[in-house]
């Protein structure tokens, strides 16, 4: 069991620093709600979306009128942009946390999976504005609804990969029923093919901030600096869903310790209640999915937008 | 076949608890998304009598749907006062079906709105810009009742909010004395989760946006 006997004493602070971490957040959370501070942080995120909307159609403006290094400013911006629209809440970091806190990843695994998601993601906005637009030829405004409507698609993947995640789980449980002395099965990690899977499946889902981006370029006839502003974002996204993944896939690691720690049989039934989180994992994500899929797909009409 | 050995229940709450974290910071923000932003300026007016007649209100579009209804016009040979115009007319109407975004109250009562007219719009440093006046169905006396009212998108796909440091104007015979507060928004945990968990036969649509909107209390002596 690699977690709990390879690493010396001298690793522990790290974990202890994290789960201290964690502790206080939970409580910043739970005080925020209790005392109402939570309505004004909320109230202050979109008051922040819609103070860096205003920045970015600025600094599109920019680039057509002084071209070249008014460029810098505009990557700035959309970099920011992407780490403050991905250190709010979001569907795609609940799935991500979710999937590290209840499956076995390592740490390569968690930075890859949140790299790759906001890659797929700036991926798909560019796709999905360059087919609209170029493809349809049909009116901006409407170009924008139908860019999101890739969303429906995303949410639908990710209750599909919630399934699957479920169903290994169920295999694994089954499969210990006939050969219970082999607890290790279940701490295999998560499969590469499984993991580019799900960062699709969230990536799919575009950005509103990169779809308005990209129009905008595209009317004022610059579709690079949308492009080289879209992935400015994602790298943002990236790393702020980074330093989230990092924390979450400690914070399992010292779970884990504990529960095994405190456990005295540990070695003959660890895979089973392993198993049993990975499963709720599982339902979880696509729970989640169907949850989001539902909405998506009931979205009233816009009047004028 | 042993019965399976559970960590210690401490564990297992934490692990729940960390979970349930996760999907209340997801069911919180999932929906609380704008799309599209408006400044608006509003101001009451008043008739002879010290009562209220109507709301005019002055929308300042953002920069991008402003882009988009230009390209929309350049594309249809220009841009025109005339095209402009249409588009303003156009909107109006759709708007029309939900009470143009205004949700007007006396005490808990909503109040009827007439037909809005003086629609006028410009194109103005990449911003569009539209104005136009909504009578009251019924004048209303402000001294007398509990008179408020708020601008908002009930889907919350488009934010709007008064311009800061901007007061609400009073045109007209308002009674000296008349005041008019701007109260921000002040969503809880609790609406927002409830908004978000509504059935599937019920639209959380409808009740995203009165949680993030803006409401303006009229008090006269």
């Amino acid at each position: 069991m690699s977690p709990a006997h390879d690493h010396s004493a001298g690793r522990v602070p790290w974990l202890a620093v994290t789960a201290a971490g964690v502790a206080i957040a939970l409580v910043l959370v739970w005080l925020a709600g209790v005392t109402g501070l939570w309505g004004g942080a909320l109230v202050w995120i979109q008051s922040m979306q819609r103070h860096f909307f205003d920045e970015l159609g600025a600094a599109v403006a920019a680039v057509r009128e002084q071209g070249g290094l008014a460029a810098f400013s505009l990557i700035a911006i959309s970099f920011f942009y992407g780490v403050f629209h991905a250190a709010g809440p979001g569907h795609g970091k609940a799935v991500v946390a979710t999937f590290l806190l209840t499956q076995k990843n390592d740490l390569r695994r968690g930075l890859a999976l949140s790299t790759l998601a906001a890659f797929f993601q700036g991926v798909t906005a560019v796709v999905a504005v360059q087919v609209t637009v170029m493809l349809l030829d049909i009116p901006l405004r409407e170009a924008r609804s139908t860019a999101m409507e890739v969303e429906a698609v995303s949410y639908a993947l990710i209750l599909l990969i919630g399934v699957f995640l479920a169903f290994s789980a169920i295999r694994r449980l089954r499969g210990h029923a006939h050969h219970h002395h082999g607890p290790e099965i279940a701490e295999q990690p998560t499969s590469w093919w499984k993991l580019v899977a799900l960062a699709f499946s969230i990536g799919l889902r575009p950005c509103s901030g990169a779809i308005l981006v990209l129009l905008l370029a595209h009317t004022f006839e610059m579709a690079w600096a949308g492009i080289v502003a879209v992935f400015a974002m994602s790298a943002g996204t990236a790393g702020a869903v980074g330093i989230l993944a990092y924390v979450t896939v400690h914070l399992r690691t010292l779970a884990l310790r504990f529960a095994r720690a405190r456990g005295d049989d540990h070695h003959h039934h660890g895979a089973r209640w392993l198993d049993l989180v990975a499963l709720t994992g599982g339902v979880l994500i696509a729970l989640l999915g169907a949850s989001l899929l539902q909405v998506a797909l009931k979205a009233v009409p816009q009047p004028i937008f | 076949m042993n019965t399976p050995r559970f960590p210690k229940p401490w564990c297992v709450r934490a692990f729940a608890a960390a979970l349930l974290l996760v999907l209340l910071g997801l069911s919180s923000a999932a929906s609380a998304h704008p799309h599209a932003w408006v400044d608006v300026r509003s101001a009451l007016i008043f008739d002879e009598d010290g009562q209220v007649v109507a709301i005019e209100q002055e929308w300042f579009f953002d920069y991008f749907y402003s882009a988009f209804i230009q390209e929309e016009l350049e594309g249809d040979g220009g841009v025109t006062q005339a095209g402009l115009d249409q588009i303003a007319s156009e909107n109006m109407t759709e708007l029309e079906q939900f009470g143009y975004f205004t949700d007007v109250r006396i005490g808990m009562f909503s109040v009827g709105l007439g037909e809005p007219h003086s629609v006028a719009t410009q194109l103005e440093d990449g911003r569009l810009w539209m104005r136009f006046v909504l009578p009251l169905a019924e004048p209303v006396d402000p001294g007398e009742t509990k008179f408020s009212y708020a601008i908002y998108d009930p889907t919350y796909y488009v934010e709007l909010l008064h311009l800061t440091d901007e007061p609400i104007m009073m045109v007209g015979n308002a009674e000296p004395g008349c005041a008019a507060r701007l109260m921000p928004p002040s969503p809880t945990m609790e609406a927002v989760a409830l908004a978000n968990s509504l059935g599937i036969d019920q639209s959380p649509d409808f009740s995203l946006g009165e949680l993030f909107a803006e409401w303006v209390h009229v008090s006269c002596p």
